[in-house]
């Protein structure tokens, strides 16, 4: 019996041609994938996430995952707003991908208060140690960062975050580390690929703000000794589009360790501090990590601290 | 003879040599051959089966046929909708009444055949045939063509085919071997029905080859035009090779000529002649490695003549940069032309189904081998410097690259060794060893060894068995893993 040629490549084609029998098979199961939809049971099943799924494994962190962790099923999952090939890339670079909800399951925002609330009575069932380092409830935490405990939630969507500090990042000032996260997206992430506008316009407004701003200039040029208005620059630096593109605020980070550890069994962060987007009351720049049994810890500093320890994790959103 | 008699018969075969009891022999086996088949004509249960054979098999061509049919029709037509909306937007005009209702019309029309082609009863036969019929037409488009219009290509093809047949230029740029000039030559034989006039452009190219010049014929002066003016004359197209090596005192000329369309006159700068332009100006250029960029890169002002024409375009090796869902990398593309070289008429290797899936394995590590070095040469051929590959696993080849036309050759080497030659001899024989390769160009030799001994082939080969001056014994054994 020969060999069909058209088997050694048939396999890669698996939409050409179908036979009546498939196709009605494949109608029958997208009746009853969108009657899952219609029913608010399942709300996402396209073939990006199943694609998602199968490449990035333990690093892609979805509604599955959320409904674990937080109770909460997300009503309508976002397509992921990446390509094949940036998330082949992104795993590369040893990326997760989140999907962040900012409300619980009865329409609350997804706080730190209630993020808490929810996960530390079961960790403490579990044994699997605390969320927020702290020694008297979370008046500690709160004073250290004056984070908004009630409110404030994670930016809803799904997020590229890195799981270690960005290379070279420690050490460095708040704006050095923001010209290094801008080079590290020119030449690596987004090496021969199209820049998405968003992020065209992030680096043009910050060359602009190199050029101009002279709080950013001192603390670039003259990172020893800064002559500059820290509070000034903490603000400016905080505000820019490249900062809230790709920097975690408080919420975030800790939205996203949680769910990290919860689902893998493994603390980011263990040893060292990402220098978040948010700022405290008086106005520094807020940085979180040490993640470990007794939780994450966290603190503050204006922006021209350079601290050994200290780096940034890239969360790139679109 | 018959009136001869017997004997002269006799005398005749034996003139022949044909051992009369033979021919006795054959005799009687065909008699008997014709009362079996009138036997069996006279059956009416034989002659049912065969109808029944005979109607299925032309139902299943019928469905075929038209299933074929749509597909080009819905091809066409939505190639020509894309087109028109691009020239609009292109233009920033809005279409007027009588183009709006053509637009209508084919936008209608594709979303009837689509919804045809979805109702479309295929059954487990007509896919068959149709897959079939893919390698038959791949068969005939190489042996016809040289060429295969695979799917990327044939996209490609019907891009630029619209302008192309209004006379506009289009540019192919690639790295050697992706199969530029041959996709030129291949949309002029095939599309355009023209035997295409290729020009080889170089360095040294003079005025005389591009305009013509004056000779002598019995006495008299005339002017003799080259190769390229006569084509235009005849209306035939022009394929300028390697059209970057152009000197720049010709740019004038070439200019010119890129900006004419089809009903445009070309005014011949020495004789004044006015030539109708009929055809179009297909050019080809090889992508170069940073080092030479300078040299070789085409000037902005052509560039943009073909960019205003049918386009700049890029042609790479087939299946560059794709993945399967695993990440892994697959060519289904050199697939499918490979298959088409192994196969019969009928779409059949003759591989037993026992070796079957061994040749199969044998032949996707072959062309993985093959993926990687092209990959490879066209990362080397981008980025240039040493220091950037050495940060990955890639190799850098600067020079030397397998091509689809090498792996082709390889296969036909090994379907007619009756698959009896394991495929790594094959490779030896007709790619390692059709060339003693010295100097810069051993090093992406060993290279090749390297990625071959990488997909499991060569894993005893000796150093002197590939002809390549220079390659260390130890390095050998080192990547063999026997060191």
């Amino acid at each position: 019996m020969p060999f069909e040629a058209y088997k050694l490549y048939q396999e890669y084609e698996p939409d050409k041609y179908k036979t009546s029998t498939q196709k009605k098979a494949e109608g029958v199961l997208k009746e009853a994938d969108e009657m899952k939809r219609a029913q608010g049971k399942e709300t996402i099943s396209g073939i990006e996430f199943q694609e998602a799924r199968e490449l990035l494994g333990e690093d892609l962190i979805g509604p599955e995952e959320i409904e674990k962790t937080w109770g909460v099923r997300p009503e309508d999952v976002p397509e992921i707003p990446f390509s094949r090939e940036e998330l082949e890339r992104a795993k590369e670079m040893g990326q997760m991908l989140v999907l962040r909800v900012e409300k619980t399951e009865d329409g609350k925002p997804m706080s730190l208060e209630v993020m808490i609330d929810i996960i530390q009575k079961r960790w403490n069932k579990e044994g699997k140690g605390k969320l927020l380092y702290t020694d008297d409830e979370y008046k500690n935490w709160k004073e250290r960062t004056g984070a908004d405990f009630s409110q404030k939630a994670p930016r809803a969507g799904w997020t590229l975050v890195s799981r270690e500090l960005l290379p070279q990042s420690t050490s460095k000032n708040y704006a050095q580390q923001t010209e290094l996260m801008v080079a590290y997206l020119k030449d690596t992430v987004f090496k021969d690929m199209e820049i998405p506008e968003e992020y065209e316009e992030a680096f043009q407004e910050w060359e602009q703000a190199k050029q101009t701003d002279k709080n950013i200039q001192e603390l670039l040029r003259n990172p020893d000794n800064p002559k500059y208005d820290w509070q000034q620059a903490a603000k400016e630096l905080a505000e820019l589009k490249i900062t809230q593109l790709t920097r975690q605020s408080i919420q975030e980070t800790i939205y996203d360790l949680a769910l990290y550890y919860d689902k893998n069994g493994e603390r980011l962060l263990p040893n060292v501090y990402t220098w978040s987007n948010s700022r405290s009351p008086e106005g520094e720049l807020v940085d979180l990590g040490e993640f470990d049994a007794e939780g994450v810890d966290a603190g503050r500093w204006a922006p021209s601290r350079r601290v050994d320890d200290l780096g940034v994790l890239l969360s790139r959103r679109l | 003879m018959k009136a001869k008699g017997e004997n002269a018969v006799i005398a005749h075969l034996d003139s022949l040599k044909v051992d009369p009891e033979l021919r006795e022999f054959s005799e009687t086996t065909l008699a008997e051959y014709d009362e079996r088949i009138k036997e069996l004509a006279s059956n009416p249960d034989v002659l049912k089966s065969y109808r029944d054979r005979f109607e299925t098999l032309k139902g299943t061509l019928a469905k075929v046929l038209s299933f074929e049919h749509l597909q080009k029709e819905l091809n066409a037509a939505e190639s020509t909708e894309q087109k028109l909306r691009l020239f609009y937007e292109q233009y920033g005009r809005s279409p007027g009444p009588i183009e709006r209702k053509k637009m209508e019309g084919l936008a209608n029309r594709v979303a009837k055949i689509k919804e045809e082609l979805k109702g479309f009863e295929l059954d487990e036969a007509t896919i068959d045939m149709l897959r079939r019929r893919e390698i038959r037409g791949t068969q005939r488009d190489l042996a016809h063509y040289s060429f295969a219009e695979t799917e990327t290509r044939a996209e490609l093809i019907r891009e630029v085919l619209p302008d192309l047949m209004q006379g506009a230029p289009v540019l192919f740029q690639g790295e050697t071997g992706s199969g530029k000039t041959q996709l030129a030559k291949y949309i002029s034989q095939k599309y355009l029905s023209k035997e295409p006039a290729v020009i080889s452009v170089s360095e040294q190219i003079k005025e005389s080859q591009i305009l013509g010049a004056r000779g002598l014929e019995a006495g008299e002066t005339i002017f003799k035009y080259s190769e390229f003016v006569k084509a235009q004359k005849e209306g035939r197209p022009v394929i300028l090779d390697e059209v970057n090596l152009m000197p720049h005192e010709f740019a004038g000329i070439l200019h010119d000529l890129l900006q004419k369309r089809v009903g445009d006159v070309w005014t011949h700068p020495t004789t004044g002649e006015q030539i109708p332009i009929t055809a179009p100006i297909m050019a080809t250029a090889n992508l170069k490695s940073e080092r030479y960029k300078q040299r070789y890169e085409l000037d902005v002002a052509t560039l943009r003549r073909f960019i205003g024409g049918a386009g700049a375009r890029e042609i790479h090796y087939l299946d560059i940069g794709k993945k399967d869902k695993g990440g892994g990398y697959i060519a289904p593309e050199t697939l499918k032309v490979l298959g088409a070289v192994l196969a019969d008429r009928n779409g059949n290797i003759e591989w037993d189904e026992a070796d079957a899936p061994k040749k199969q394995d044998e032949l996707k590590r072959f062309v993985a081998a093959c993926r990687k070095i092209q990959e490879d040469f066209t990362l080397s051929i981008r980025e240039g410097g040493e220091e950037t590959l050495a940060r990955t696993d890639r190799l850098a080849f600067r020079e030397l690259v397998i091509t689809l036309k090498d792996q082709i050759e390889i296969m036909k080497a090994w379907k007619a060794s009756g698959f009896r030659e394991p495929l790594q001899e094959i490779i030896l024989r007709e790619f390692f060893r059709k060339a003693e390769i010295s100097g810069r160009a051993a090093k992406d030799r060993e290279n090749m060894v390297r990625v071959f001994i990488a997909n499991k082939f060569f894993k005893d080969t000796k150093p002197e068995d590939f002809k390549i001056q220079g390659l260390a014994a130890q390095s050998l054994r080192q990547w063999q893993g026997k060191e």
